[in-house]
């Protein structure tokens, strides 16, 4: 019964956000709530890489949440041409048009073993000259894996495919975060014994220790022109806000709260907030700040909201409802929520999201039976049919993810 | 500069208030009631390194409520004999208090609330006359649970300060 109504409540806040919402992202609410039909029957294949292409690239079109790829080769957008995989090389000749336009005519030439990427790429540039949209198909994720007791970070593709393990020594991991070029990921390490914040650059793998203050250093969040880093710092007694130069340096302390506790602070888009969790109010809450130290609570519905990642579509958060962990959507503009994206039916719990690149998917970790996976959300499309996405399918405990600027 | 002098003073103040107390105090036998004493913010120096483990005391692992850092009337006991060893019986040993949490909730959060509940209990030693230069603090969250189990039982075992010490 209860469930019932909340999925009718769910329906109307759907509906309601549709008719009545005005500003940007509910722009991308309407545009993207209505899929189109794609057909890829005309894209020929020869040989396995060219097999692993089509089907990448069919999944890929999917999930960018624009399209739904059609069994035969009927659609309103057809996808022709020939993907030929001989001697390792993958060669591609891609051509989409729907009844009056070409969209797209490009051929492609690429070592077979990168036919995965290929198609990332690929379905990208089709989403891009048919729908105007920067997709998430080239897209990564960092998360962390733990197996075997062992906790590392990975990074994998967006479609969980290409897992990399980024470290080795399984010295705990925790709360890996992209910088806003995409070159390096922050986040906290037990490598040297204690909690301390590193960086590590993605392409070269090299990694640097920015912050060892005595007791904990966690929480690493870039500003989004890189500069700066929020940082959760107790060097003064109590976990506590800070910033810093990224390079590392001397913090400067944002919050002044004795004997209550600071974590998980998120960057506005702007850089000049940062919404952060306290327990100023005994359960975890979310506060905003503005860079001289002025707070405010948001008000929110739930015994506890945390992990919030702020991004242009609102603050994506984990609240804690009737005993479950959810991932909610505040709309800062509005100041309340317009929407909740976890599916409840389920009843596995939502945790640690964050915002993908298009502003319109959403990673997070999902928890049921002592067991976590990372899976993708569609922030439009979710509760409209569209389940989650598990990305996580290697054996181990899968959580944390971070999705990549680009 | 005037604010981190009354700070100095007050900490100063409580602890020789805690030294008095604790002379008036029963050498041993549980305490009733809440601790009397105020945990404040007390900067830290630097972190404790590994040493020689001591093997002649081992500290009982004080417990938590759930999302709470408070100390508990029944975990005093625990924490005065901890005190009574680095006081009386090793005045040169360093400790480390370990703070842990639960497996439920946000991990990052979990982070602050176990260095929370280590920087309480690290207060309240320095509060009874320990050097606060001999007491780091150390978090792990939810990251290292002692009991690996998913019920009450476990969870309220993992709500913990552990108390490695070092020559």
């Amino acid at each position: 019964m209860m469930r019932a109504l909340i999925s009718v409540w769910m329906v109307c806040v759907m509906s309601c956000s549709a008719v009545f919402g005005g500003n940007a992202n509910v722009v991308i609410v309407k545009t993207g709530a209505s899929k189109s039909s794609m057909s890829l029957a005309g894209l020929t294949t020869a040989g396995a890489n060219a097999a692993l292409f089509h089907k990448t690239l069919g999944n890929d079109l999917a999930r960018s949440g624009y399209f739904t790829i059609s069994p035969t080769a009927n659609g309103t957008y057809l996808v022709t041409g020939s993907c030929t995989d001989a001697g390792g090389k993958l060669s591609v000749r891609c051509q989409v048009r729907d009844g009056s336009k070409s969209y797209l005519d490009k051929t492609y030439s690429e070592e077979g073993k990168t036919a995965r990427r290929l198609a990332h790429k690929v379905a990208d540039e089709i989403l891009l000259a048919v729908k105007g949209v920067k997709g998430i198909a080239s897209t990564r994720i960092v998360l962390v894996g733990n197996v075997g007791g062992k906790k590392n970070l990975y990074l994998c593709d967006a479609d969980g495919g290409n897992l990399v393990q980024l470290t080795q020594d399984g010295a705990i991991y925790i709360s890996p975060r992209w910088s806003p070029d995409g070159s390096s990921i922050i986040y906290t390490s037990y490598r040297s014994g204690y909690p301390d914040i590193y960086v590590m650059n993605t392409a070269t793998h090299e990694w640097r220790r920015i912050a060892d203050f005595p007791g904990l250093n966690s929480g690493g969040s870039f500003s989004p022109d890189g500069k700066n880093v929020a940082v959760i710092l107790s060097k003064d007694g109590n976990p506590e806000l800070y910033t810093m130069r990224a390079n590392g340096g001397r913090p400067s302390r944002l919050t002044n709260t004795g004997r209550v506790a600071e974590a998980s602070p998120s960057w506005s888009p702007a850089g000049d907030q940062i919404v952060y969790v306290s327990n100023e109010a005994r359960l975890p809450q979310l506060y905003v700040t503005d860079l001289s130290g002025n707070r405010k609570r948001l008000s929110l519905p739930g015994t506890e909201n945390v992990a919030p990642d702020w991004g242009p579509a609102g603050i994506v958060r984990c609240s804690r409802q009737q005993g479950h962990y959810g991932i909610y959507v505040y709309d800062t503009a509005k100041g309340k929520d317009t929407n909740v994206i976890a599916a409840k039916d389920d009843n596995l719990d939502g945790e640690d999201p964050s915002w993908a690149p298009d502003d319109r998917h959403i990673a997070c970790t999902r928890t049921g039976g002592h067991h976590s996976d990372v899976y993708i959300l569609d922030y439009v499309t979710e509760g409209q049919g569209d389940a989650p996405v598990r990305l996580t399918t290697a054996k181990g405990e899968w959580y944390s993810p971070s999705w990549s600027p680009k | 500069m005037s604010n981190k002098s009354w700070l100095k003073v007050a900490m100063v103040v409580l602890a020789c208030g805690c030294i008095v107390g604790c002379r008036t105090r029963a050498p041993k036998g549980p305490s009733e009631g809440t601790s009397n004493l105020t945990p404040i913010d007390v900067p830290l120096t630097e972190n404790i390194g590994d040493g020689v483990p001591v093997t002649d005391f081992k500290g009982e692992n004080v417990l938590f409520d759930y999302d709470s850092f408070q100390i508990k009337p029944s975990e005093v006991a625990k924490i005065e004999k901890v005190a009574e060893y680095l006081l009386k019986t090793n005045t040169r040993a360093r400790l480390i208090v370990e703070g842990h949490c639960d497996e439920r909730g946000s991990r990052e959060y979990n982070l602050s609330l176990g260095d929370q509940r280590a920087g309480a209990i690290r207060a309240d030693l320095v509060g009874r006359g320990i050097a606060p230069e001999r007491i780091g603090v150390k978090s792990y969250g939810k990251e290292k649970p002692a009991n690996l189990g998913h019920d009450e039982k476990a969870w309220s075992e993992n709500r913990r300060a552990e108390f490695p010490m070092f020559n």
